[in-house]
């Protein structure tokens, strides 16, 4: 389906969209929102550490596992986004430089979304809190290094992801002082995970080259869904497989211990930073869900109308929930850490219900604007 | 019939991944509440790992058996509580190690202190320990929770209460009394050294170089006899001084000693200068056995230079000074002998000036520098002398004097200066003339 939504900054056209990769980018942010709502409601994470969780109960154990699909999942149609972008503006005769250009500039927009609004929007716009970094952050400097190599095959690009996983590893052995705050931040940027950034932008800069990969199969080699659908199935499960291997052989690739196939410990992992049975695991994840967003695309497409809304403005929503939370939650009191499973989930029906007409407003304003920001978020 | 197809395929799928996730967990979901009150969440394998949770004083080191064992501990400075799980069908379940996660749990329901304990496989270890200090200043009374987690599922939980320990409650009782309390934090911009007097009290103070803010808590202590039956009497119990920022953080934490044994003041102060403080509302608080008694807020204004100006010229304007000019000062009466404009020059003679210094401001307190200057008949300054005082009373009298010996004067007209800073508050003109002129001017 064509949609008219120009691209930001030199070029105004029709541009063509592709709905199971908005449907994904939606589910993924929907998921945060979850995830969100759980981390500002839900008493249980007056206890979770998130770089060693423990859980009371099966509800809090899934509410927080099904989040692990975000990261994998936006990093990899971050990927995605950058080679299709790349592709199809070379395409259309734009020199090399411009077309890298416009994609840097987004990278580096995303870095400064991330200093400024992310990271105070979290305790609700009480403090202004530069010294941090994230998800976005991550997502924005992995934008700007996966275009100095997106011109590459296919094959390339799947084996500097590879290799990164496979080095990553041993790169994590580094020692380093964590009073020296240089250091500290350096490492934490590219490598490690700790106070200063939860994501390190290595591991997630391989999710994002796998992601560009996959474009390729997606938008440009697979022409039709049932092609689209087996290869998928084909590759998501071959990745799953091997991440189970991986983690079954408890060796190389694990950072947590686990007790046997299926348990809580099975499937948790380490995610900050990701482990290479994480990375695996859920790159095989987000490559199954979005096939069977394809299939059921192909048999139920208005079950996915939610998911549509929300994904073609993922940015906005991902910075206003968190902003609304804030300022809810954290800074008014409203709930904060007091709920349970139960009242966590309605938290987050009601926050839904709030943000589905405002994302369906704003995408929209997107969709008719020529403003450069706006068009960015 | 399509619909009903797709709603079932749903249905399906929906409870296909329910049964799926459900099944990753390995112990019931419904908690076991054993004799001991231990809360246990039994494994779906009758063979799993099982424990029992207990709380005590003291471990013994050879055996690691618990001694003292309790489930109500007094907050102590220098206790401990120990908790001990022990551990049922280790052996049989490890074969590639096992992740325990001991979680501690404050009244709040924060947990505040986790353990991980990895045992490699085929470890035999059936005790886990892990343990807290309950010092005043740390905890605060009310029920707590140890938890245990087996590869991060809840596997058993028990409850334990703290108490304060009732001589504190009573030293608790006996001093709190807040409304005075609070009344009695004064805030001053400085505190006199010698005499303890506080200058400049208030709750807005200016943000400045060498600036402080100053806050006084008076406290009325248990009477000494109360005390004769309390195991307190000549203990040492611990406060807190605390200062918040306009972010509502701390910025500074002062621990003090507070003898019971008579009425107590305790001072904390904080630099205010403009490289360390924004301007905006602040607040010190005051704790006493970790538990909040008295706040009080104050403002800190950014410094106004125009404001610093005028004032220093209302201040040097409000003081007025004369000069008297004489040969000798009663060195006992401080009475002035011949005072006189016209001085002989002569072995042993001196001029004295005398000044009188009329202050409006009392208030300030702060050092000013004074000088005098005595200038000769070529108009040249040859003599200065500087004197730091600070105008505390609303007159006060400052002293210079020069020798008039032939060898170091000459005949002429003189005058004496008297400076604050750069102004001039006063001067005096005089003439120094030589024996014979004098007793000329004596014939006539």
């Amino acid at each position: 389906m064509d949609i008219t939504a120009g691209a930001p900054g030199i070029i105004r056209e029709k541009t063509q969209r592709f709905n199971f990769i908005d449907q994904f980018r939606g589910l993924v942010v929907i998921l945060m929102l979850l995830d969100h709502s759980s981390y500002f409601l839900n008493a249980a994470w007056q206890h979770i550490d998130p770089f060693d969780p423990l859980f009371g109960n099966w509800g809090q154990f899934i509410m927080r596992y099904v989040s692990y699909l975000c990261a994998p999942g936006f990093l990899m149609m971050n990927g995605a986004m950058v080679w299709w972008a790349y592709s199809r503006r070379t395409a259309k005769g734009i020199s090399d430089w411009n077309a890298r250009w416009h994609l840097i500039k987004r990278g580096l927009f995303l870095v400064l979304l991330q200093l400024t609004w992310v990271n105070s929007s979290w305790g609700g716009f009480s403090e202004f809190k530069p010294q941090y970094f994230g998800i976005i952050g991550c997502i924005g400097i992995s934008m700007i290094l996966l275009t100095l190599f997106i011109d590459t095959k296919w094959q390339v690009r799947l084996g500097i992801g590879l290799a990164i996983y496979l080095i990553h590893p041993f790169l994590l052995k580094i020692p380093y002082d964590s009073g020296n705050v240089w250091l500290r931040d350096l490492m934490q940027t590219f490598i490690d995970s700790g106070h200063f950034n939860k994501y390190p932008v290595l591991p997630w800069l391989a999710m994002s080259a796998l992601g560009s990969v996959m474009a390729e199969g997606w938008l440009k080699v697979w022409s039709s869904d049932k092609e689209k659908i087996k290869y998928s199935l084909i590759i998501g499960v071959g990745a799953i497989a091997l991440a189970t291997i991986i983690r079954m052989a408890r060796g190389f690739g694990n950072i947590f211990p686990f007790s046997n196939l299926g348990s809580y410990s099975f499937f948790m992992d380490q995610k900050y930073p990701p482990s290479l049975y994480h990375s695996l695991w859920f790159f095989g994840c987000v490559v199954l869900v979005i096939s069977a967003i394809i299939a059921i695309n192909k048999k139920a497409p208005k079950l996915l109308i939610a998911l549509d809304i929300v994904g073609i403005v993922p940015l906005f929503f991902y910075c206003v929930h968190i902003a609304l939370l804030g300022i809810f939650s954290k800074r008014i009191g409203l709930f904060y850490h007091q709920g349970t499973v139960l009242e966590t989930l309605l938290g987050f029906v009601i926050m839904f219900l709030i943000m589905l007409p405002l994302t369906k407003w704003f995408g929209g304003v997107k969709r008719r604007s020529k403003n450069f920001l706006i068009r960015m978020i | 019939m399509n619909k009903i197809k797709k709603a079932l395929c749903i249905t399906y799928l929906f409870s296909f991944l329910v049964i799926l996730l459900t099944g990753c967990s390995s112990r019931y979901e419904v908690p076991n509440i054993q004799q001991d009150s231990t809360i246990v969440y039994l494994p779906k394998d009758t063979n799993g790992i099982n424990v029992k949770i207990l709380f005590c004083k003291n471990i013994n080191a050879k055996t690691d058996e618990p001694v003292n064992e309790s489930s109500v501990f007094k907050i102590k400075e220098d206790a401990k509580i120990y908790a001990v799980a022990k551990l049922e069908n280790v052996k049989q379940n490890n074969d590639h190690g096992l992740m325990f996660h001991i979680d501690w749990i404050e009244p709040s329901g924060n947990s505040f202190f986790t353990k991980r304990i990895d045992f490699l496989p085929g470890d035999p270890t059936q005790l886990l320990t892990s343990s807290i200090t309950v010092p005043p200043e740390k905890r605060e009374p009310g029920n707590y929770f140890l938890r245990i987690y087996l590869f991060r599922e809840l596997i058993a939980e028990k409850g334990f209460l703290l108490k304060a320990s009732s001589g504190e409650v009573s030293v608790l009782k006996s001093i709190v009394s807040a409304d005075s309390l609070a009344a009695n934090i004064i805030l001053c911009e400085k505190i006199n050294s010698k005499n303890g007097r506080l200058i400049n009290p208030g709750t807005v103070f200016t943000i400045k170089e060498k600036g402080y803010v100053h806050a006084v808590v008076n406290l009325k202590v248990v009477p000494i006899d109360q005390l004769n039956s309390s195991s307190f009497q000549n203990r040492n119990i611990t406060v807190y001084a605390e200062w918040i920022g306009p972010d509502n953080k701390s910025f500074y934490r002062k621990k003090i000693a507070l003898s019971l044994n008579s009425s107590s003041t305790i001072r904390s102060a904080i630099s205010i200068t403009p490289g360390k403080r924004l301007p905006g509302n602040y607040s010190f608080r005051f704790y006493l056995l970790n538990k909040l008694l008295a706040e009080k807020n104050f403002i800190l204004k950014k410094e106004d230079k125009n404001l610093i100006k005028k004032n220093k010229k209302e201040f040097t304007d409000g003081i007025k000074a004369k000069i008297a000019l004489c040969r000798k000062v009663n060195k006992k009466t401080g009475k002035l002998i011949g005072t006189a404009n016209i001085f002989t020059i002569n072995n042993k003679a001196k001029v004295h000036a005398i000044v009188n210094l009329k202050n409006q401001n009392t208030h300030n307190s702060r050092k000013l520098n004074f000088y005098f200057d005595w200038v000769g008949p070529d108009n040249s300054s040859f003599y200065k002398k500087r004197i730091k005082l600070a105008l505390s009373d609303s007159s006060s009298v400052i002293k210079s004097s020069i020798s008039i010996a032939p060898t170091k004067r000459r005949a002429g007209n003189y005058k004496v200066k008297f400076y604050l800073s750069h102004k001039m508050l006063a001067e005096q003109d005089f003439k120094l003339i030589t024996a014979e002129k004098d007793s000329a001017k004596f014939k006539h």
